[in-house]
């Protein structure tokens, strides 16, 4: 997983849940996900910090939905059609990654996994770890553990 | 195999946590054979256990502890401490290699010679004659090599089959075959001393005169001949069905029967781990004449008893002796589960609570559905599922409580103090979450009251107590909660050292701490800045930590108080929820978004509407709201949450009253809906760090709604500086003076001045209209909650200068459930300030000056208006109310009777009943002859209360009192109910009054 990775081992693949918030496609380790949901009823969390779009009832267990879009600080979404979530689980809790939409599980080969350009915005670069190529596409691979921390942030306001 | 571990750790982990407290119990009650009894099984089943397991070093201490409980058992030895004390080592050791086989599937290696020397020591050193040595030098002719007779009881199976066997032909030899030598026989004595000559023969040790001999001290009347044999035809037939090899059996029975060789050369045998050998052989008639006098063994001497008690006692063991049938039935009993599958349960039956839910909506909007029988039947279940699955959960305190009897006594042994240690109520079950919460807090407690509470000995004997100190721990359930007492009957808390202490630390003013009454103080204790600093602790004996214990306790939602007498000792009551995961809360709405709030905390439900009277009135934009006779501060839920507003109907509004702490406070809300009961779930990691939600929650729609914290959002609004005021002049928990800044509020009084308090000091501001201001005995005084609070700052002889329409403020002071008003013109404003300049001895009622803004503000006296508001004799009576807290460090208030003479129905609607629940006895006699009635019939009264409609009448009624021969001595108050006005008239009855109550009103003002 580590931008180092590549250079010892060469035959590992790792598969990731390919997710597209706003025009990008990011990489979810597919180990991490523990579902894929549809658009479902989300309810607020009023004060939260703004990433926080709200909680919902995956089958009796409580979830916090986090809101990719605003966790990378990009435009809130516009159209109705919804969006989808993407369960995982951090220590025993659950987290819906909400997305605009959700493509095929990738197997990549650690070979391929490239840093993060040093030039990306620090903000998007403290939640990627590192990208694949892809036809026409950049995975960029997303650290769910900075994802979620959102500590730094909660207090800005 | 592994399965037979695992379940050996969790069975020996059980056992052991009761066997510390049960090891306590034994040693203050030797003689009692049921303790002891269970506590040598319970070692006997480890050490059985771990030779079948093949655990040689769990196995070889158990067996040496097992000696020594063995002798405590049999009476060959003293119960000592020191020995009681080996066997507790032994027991941590025991643990300590179970937890190491638990984490790592093996047996640690290490030596115990150490604690087996110790163990064989206390063996010796009180009971046996210490020949008993287990050195191979004694033992110089061994006929076979030591590597042979291990293999020989190896080849048997160790000693666990040896014992087998024993427990087999126990109900062959009561029998009467044996012309009922062992028919009144203690069936663990009789089997122990079987195995152990059994297992001498076999480790080659022991031969047929030791086996004999043994036999000898069990056996009724003696050893017959043959009987030996017949024991070990017993014995042959019992061995290969417990798959000792044939071989194995020949050869110890050989040992066993073969006299000459083992009879000579085992003289002086080593002992090996067996209990009774050769060197008690002296003894051995003496313990069979002592078995003969003892009742119960020997009930050849009494064979009615014997029949009696045979078939009870031979009911159990024959299910015992056939092993499978037994440990079927103990299945049948209990089964083991993890806490992980029934968490699991608990979250899968929670959801299906939430799917019925849903399916019962449904069901409300189709009446008519053809589901509606199964529906209702499936509601049925459900709920009955999830209380079974509740149930489970929960589990007796006692689990909480194992390991205390154990810290008692270490800690009394190494304090060099004496100590009893009670528990009642160990049974009281709870949820095993809140159970694991409480542990901690409870053994610091316990630990305070052995380290601090109780005296020494002498110390206890020199103030007329027993020298062994009590500590006693109670559990109760009591209204849904669980009500944990911890008491103990030491030295209790000194109050004045408190209040030295907390003046000089700072974190109370002289002024607040003067105003305060001894229960008051003592609560500093749970003061964070109080408990940590070592020396506070040589001060005041007490504290270390509580305010830990306090903080835990509140973490689960429960409470925790105190009550201490200096010399008589100190008790905490804590009140702790049954449970933390299903609570009953309040399911609210605002702005579309629906809450929950934990219905504990809320107080009322109040409706504001033009049409009820009530609405909602603003202060410089801050809401508040008349209730009855206070002004309610209010939160808009709407605005603290940053909600949008909806355009709801505003005709009426919903406030929730809710109380936190002392602190009561209404929160606007759109709708309320009902109680539900909710199962509680933890907030996200990622909203953690908003401390108005105490959880989250799934309702029956599905949908999650979030548990409003009434704590945090007390703390986080605006109110919150009044209600941490109000909280910390009520509960003492002032930690917030942590510089010596206070907020003090300045106000002007009617003349003019400014005058200033520190704001901690004023549990609320009302506003008052003139009306609701009365006038008793001259006295001011507004009604509230039905009590009377006394409202100074108004001279009685000043007309008062009060437009109808004006409303004043009035600044209650509170102490306890008794409160004071002072009514000011205004209130100006609070600020920070620290610059108190004490100009020493002020004039009354004032304490000093401070700057305020450039101004001279005089810093008034609160225990001056406290002086001024309880003068008053009526307030001064109901003064003790809350008997409970007062009672303690107050007035025995049992004894006071009081007689009332009153024509009026007033006496009998409100003084009565305050009165008596202020705990005085009330008696009501409606005239002087109704009183005199009284007298002749030898009455006696600790005061008279008397009312009369004017003066002629109070003059009558003292002149029939002058019959009263037997009266002279008690006190006469009088009561003036003359309107406001007419106060001159008063000057007789008041006189009166000042007069008469003095004599009762001294003990009272201890009280106050």
């Amino acid at each position: 997983m580590s931008p180092q990775s590549d250079t010892q081992t060469s035959a590992a693949t790792e598969g990731f849940v390919s997710v597209r918030v706003g025009s990008q496609w990011f990489g979810v380790p597919v180990l991490r996900v523990q579902d894929v949901i549809d658009q479902t009823a989300i309810n607020r969390v009023p004060l939260a910090p703004p990433e926080v779009a709200g909680s919902l009832n995956l089958r009796g267990r409580i979830v916090t939905a986090i809101d990719l879009r605003r966790r990378l600080k990009m435009e809130p979404r516009t159209e109705v059609g919804g969006f989808m979530s993407v369960i995982v689980d951090r220590s025993g809790e659950l987290y819906a990654l909400l997305v605009d939409d959700i493509g095929d599980v990738l197997w990549m080969s650690s070979d391929s996994h490239e840093p993060t350009p040093v030039t990306m915005s620090a903000n998007w670069r403290g939640l990627c770890d590192g990208l694949y190529r892809l036809e026409g596409e950049l995975l960029l691979v997303l650290n769910i553990e900075q994802v979620l921390t959102l500590g730094g942030l909660a207090h800005v306001a | 195999m592994d399965e037979l571990v695992s379940d050996f750790i969790a069975e020996t982990r059980e056992g052991l946590e009761a066997l510390d407290g049960e090891l306590v119990h034994f040693e203050r009650h030797p003689e009692d054979p049921a303790l002891i009894g269970g506590i040598f099984r319970l070692i006997h089943t480890i050490k059985g256990t771990c030779g079948f397991l093949g655990l040689t070093r769990l196995q070889t201490v158990a067996h040496a502890a097992e000696n020594v409980l063995g002798a405590f058992r049999d009476g060959e030895l003293a119960v000592t401490p020191n020995a009681v004390s080996a066997i507790l080592e032994t027991v941590d050791v025991i643990r300590a290699l179970v937890d190491a086989l638990g984490a790592e599937g093996a047996e640690p290696p290490g030596d115990d010679s150490g604690l087996i020397a110790r163990l064989e020591d206390a063996l010796r050193g009180d009971g046996a004659p210490a020949v008993e040595t287990p050195t191979p030098a004694a033992e110089p002719v061994a006929a076979p090599p030591p590597a042979d007779t291990r293999a020989l009881i190896d080849r048997l199976g160790g000693d666990a089959t040896l014992d087998a066997s024993c427990e087999m032909i126990l109900d062959d030899l009561q029998d009467q075959a044996f012309g009922g030598a062992f028919a009144g026989s203690d069936r663990d004595r009789l089997q122990a001393m079987l195995r152990d000559g059994l297992c001498a023969a076999a480790r080659g040790s022991g031969g047929s005169a030791d086996f004999e001999r043994r036999i000898a001290t069990m056996a009724e009347g003696g050893v017959t001949a043959g009987m030996p044999r017949r024991i070990l035809d017993l014995v042959a037939d019992a061995l290969p069905k417990l798959e000792a090899p044939p071989s194995a059996v020949d050869e110890l029975l050989e040992r066993l029967t073969a006299r000459e060789p083992i009879q000579d050369s085992r003289a002086p045998a080593p002992a090996d781990r067996a209990l009774a050998t050769d060197p008690i052989a002296d003894v051995a008639p003496a313990m069979v004449f002592e078995m003969a006098v003892e009742p119960m063994p020997a009930s050849g001497a009494r064979p009615a008893a014997s029949a009696v008690a045979t078939p009870a006692e031979a009911a159990a063991p024959v299910a015992a002796s056939d092993r499978p049938e037994g440990d079927a039935a103990n299945v049948n009993q209990t089964i083991r589960v993890s806490v992980d599958s029934l968490e699991h349960l608990m979250t899968v039956v929670s959801e299906l609570v939430l799917i019925r839910n849903q399916l019962i909506q449904t069901l409300r909007l189709d009446p008519e559905s053809p589901f509606a029988a199964p529906l209702n039947r499936l509601n049925q279940v459900t709920s009955e599922l999830q209380e079974g699955v509740m149930t489970t959960r929960m589990q007796p305190i006692s689990g909480a409580w194992a390991k205390l009897p154990r810290l008692v006594r270490d800690l009394a042994r190494d304090l060099g103090k004496q100590i009893d240690l009670s528990m009642v109520g160990q049974e009281t079950e709870l949820d095993r979450q809140v159970l694991e919460l409480i542990k901690d807090p409870l053994t610091h407690m316990i630990r305070n009251a052995v380290d601090h509470g109780l005296e020494t000995p002498e110390e206890r004997r020199a103030a007329g107590k027993p020298a062994a100190g009590r500590i006693m721990l109670a559990a109760r359930h009591e209204g849904g909660a669980i009500v944990i007492e911890v008491g103990d009957d030491g030295r209790g808390l000194p109050a004045a050292k408190i209040r030295a202490k907390a003046l000089a630390s700072g974190i109370v003013s002289a002024a607040d701490i003067e105003a305060m009454s001894d229960a008051d103080v003592r609560r500093f204790i749970f003061a964070p800045g109080f408990s940590t600093a070592a020396q506070v602790t040589a001060v005041s004996g007490r504290g270390v930590g509580m305010d830990v214990v306090r903080t835990n306790i509140e973490k689960i939602g429960g409470a925790i108080e105190l009550s201490s007498e200096e010399g008589q000792g100190t008790r905490f009551t804590i009140r702790i929820p049954l449970t933390l995961t299903i609570v009953s809360a309040l399911i609210i709405e605002c702005c579309g978004e629906r809450f929950a709030m934990p219905q504990s905390s809320v107080v009322e439900l109040v409706s504001a509407s033009d049409a009820s009277g009530r609405s909602i009135e603003y202060i410089d934009g801050t809401a508040v709201l008349r209730l009855r006779d206070r002004l309610l501060p209010l939160v808009s839920l709407q605005a603290f949450l940053g909600l949008e507003a909806t355009q709801t109907s505003a005709s009426e509004t919903c406030i929730v009253v809710a109380r936190v702490g002392s602190f009561t406070f209404g929160i606007i809300v759109d709708r309320v809906f009902d109680t539900e009961e909710i199962v509680v779930k933890p907030v996200s990691t990622v909203l953690r760090h908003l401390k108005l939600y105490s959880g989250a929650t799934i309702l029956g729609d599905g949908s999650v709604i979030l548990i409003l914290d009434f704590k945090g959002i007390s703390v986080e609004t605006g109110a919150a500086q009044v209600a941490a005021g109000a909280m910390q002049s009520d509960e003492a928990a002032a930690a917030v003076h942590s510089d010596n800044r206070a907020a003090i509020l300045v106000f002007r009084t009617s003349d003019g001045a400014l005058k200033a308090t520190p704001l901690a000091t004023v549990s609320r501001i009302e506003e008052i209209g003139r009306e609701q201001l009365e006038t008793v005995d001259g006295r001011h005084v507004i009604q509230y909650r039905g009590r009377l609070t006394p409202v100074v700052g108004i001279k009685p002889d000043q007309p008062l200068a009060w437009e109808e329409t004006e409303r004043r403020p009035l600044l209650v002071f509170a102490r306890e459930d008794r409160s004071v008003g002072l009514l000011v013109q205004e209130v100006v404003d609070i600020v920070e300030s620290s610059a108190i300049l004490d100009l020493g001895p002020a004039r009354a009622g004032a304490l000093g000056s401070l700057i305020i803004d450039g101004v001279a503000t005089e810093l008034i006296d609160i225990a001056h208006v406290w002086r001024s508001g309880m003068i008053e004799p009526e307030v001064e009576i109901s003064a003790p109310a809350a008997p409970a807290a007062a009672a303690v460090d107050a007035y025995p208030l049992g004894d006071k009777r009081l007689l009332i003479i009153d024509p009026s129905r007033f006496s009998q609607l409100m003084l009565e009943p305050m009165l008596r629940k202020a705990g005085y006895q009330v008696t009501v006699a409606a005239d002087a002859s109704a009183a005199l009635a009284l007298h002749a019939r030898g009455d006696i009264f600790s005061l008279i209360l008397a009312d009369s409609p004017d003066k002629p009448a109070t003059r009558n009624l003292v002149q029939a009192l002058r019959h009263a021969t037997n009266w002279h001595r008690t006190p006469f108050m009088g009561l003036g109910r003359e309107s406001l006005g007419q106060s001159s008239e008063l000057a007789d009855v008041a006189s009166l009054i000042q007069a008469a109550s003095s004599a009762f009103h001294e003990p009272l003002r201890g009280a106050a």
